[in-house]
């Protein structure tokens, strides 16, 4: 590069060190600065500012909904765990209980424990023939009033 | 209190270290004198890198406004002056890197338009001959517009090196690289202008 052309370059550039907007700007600059702060300081958030300020205020500014959302979530995780359990023997004055062939067996145990049973005669002299036969209380065994030999 | 209205020879003998630490301490007013002491070299160093005074205005705010937020960030083995030119040139160039798309799509014709919006900011008061005034006019647009067309990097050097008048050292602290590509941008970019400005030299 020839150092003549390089040193007139040089100076063409320092030529733009005189461009200036004037004195009244930089007199006015620091007050025109201290209000761009205080602006700065008033503007408005942006949307995702808003929407989480508004979020967070929703959630922890009101303790009465923050209890609500703790327990509510409590007993849904009780409810699940209860429902999820292994099923244990139904109680004996459960209703819901499905039926089964021990609960008839046992019911009828109890039942039957409270009839009065009549003593039945074997003998066959003891028999009256014409009249029918129980075997408990008045209960008809049969209705054949006749023995046929 | 009005710094500008202060004795002005107290502050001026002030070490910017100095001002930082009554800032950080809480003398906030401290700041107002390192806008004073830097504001027109800093507006010179923007303005020449992005040839619009609006722009300009609007970054020089926004510089010394982060300067004075991350005031307490700053590390005294930087100069302060260095440390906030840096913050001014990232900024600046940030934004120019957002336009440049933008700048692409404007015709040169254009370009020169909008420079030419910006001769008001010229200040050849010496300047009386309407002739030569004329001249001077169409050199700076010249020059404006050959600026213009070298790329952010190669221009910040040359703002910093030809225009401001730092040394090589600064600038590679300031751009944040190192001495040698200082030098080689700021000869490539020479070269450029050369070729662009070939009828003025």
């Amino acid at each position: 590069m020839n150092s003549k052309q390089e040193l007139k370059l040089q100076q063409l550039l320092r030529l733009k060190r005189h461009e200036s907007p004037g004195k009244p700007y930089f007199d006015h600059f620091l007050a025109e600065f201290h209000r761009y702060q205080r602006a700065d300081l008033l503007e408005s958030p942006s949307k995702w500012q808003e929407w989480k300020t508004n979020l967070t205020n929703f959630l922890f500014a009101r303790p009465v909904r923050t209890f609500a959302y703790s327990s509510s979530f409590a007993t849904v995780v009780l409810l699940a765990v209860v429902g999820l359990s292994p099923s244990t023997a139904p109680s004996d004055k459960s209703v819901s209980a499905p039926p089964s062939s021990y609960h008839y067996a046992e019911a009828t145990e109890e039942a039957l424990r409270h009839v009065e049973i009549n003593p039945i005669s074997l003998s066959a002299f003891d028999r009256d023939f014409n009249a029918p036969r129980f075997v408990t209380g008045e209960r008809t065994l049969a209705y054949e009033n006749t023995v046929a030999f | 209190m009005d710094p500008e209205k202060e004795d002005s020879r107290e502050s001026e003998l002030v070490p910017d270290e100095e001002l930082v630490r009554r800032c950080v301490e809480g003398e906030v007013a401290a700041f107002d004198h390192l806008i004073l002491r830097y504001k027109e070299r800093l507006y010179g160093v923007i303005y020449n890198m992005t040839s619009n005074h609006e722009d300009t205005n609007d970054l020089l705010m926004e510089a010394f406004d982060r300067a004075y937020r991350n005031l307490a960030g700053y590390k005294k083995d930087a100069l302060f002056y260095t440390w906030l030119y840096r913050i001014a040139v990232n900024r600046t160039l940030n934004l120019l890197e957002k336009r440049k798309k933008f700048r692409n799509n404007l015709s040169l014709n254009e370009m020169d338009l909008d420079l030419s919006k910006e001769q008001g900011l010229l200040d050849w008061s010496q300047v009386t001959d309407p002739e030569r005034s004329a001249q001077l006019k169409d050199l700076q647009s010249k020059l404006n517009d050959s600026l213009q067309r070298l790329s952010n990097e190669h221009r910040a050097v040359v703002v910093l090196f030809d225009i401001e008048g730092l040394s090589h050292a600064d600038i590679s602290k300031i751009t944040n690289c190192s001495e040698g590509t200082v030098r080689s941008r700021l000869h490539y970019a020479h070269k450029q202008l050369q070729k662009m400005l070939v009828g003025y030299l």
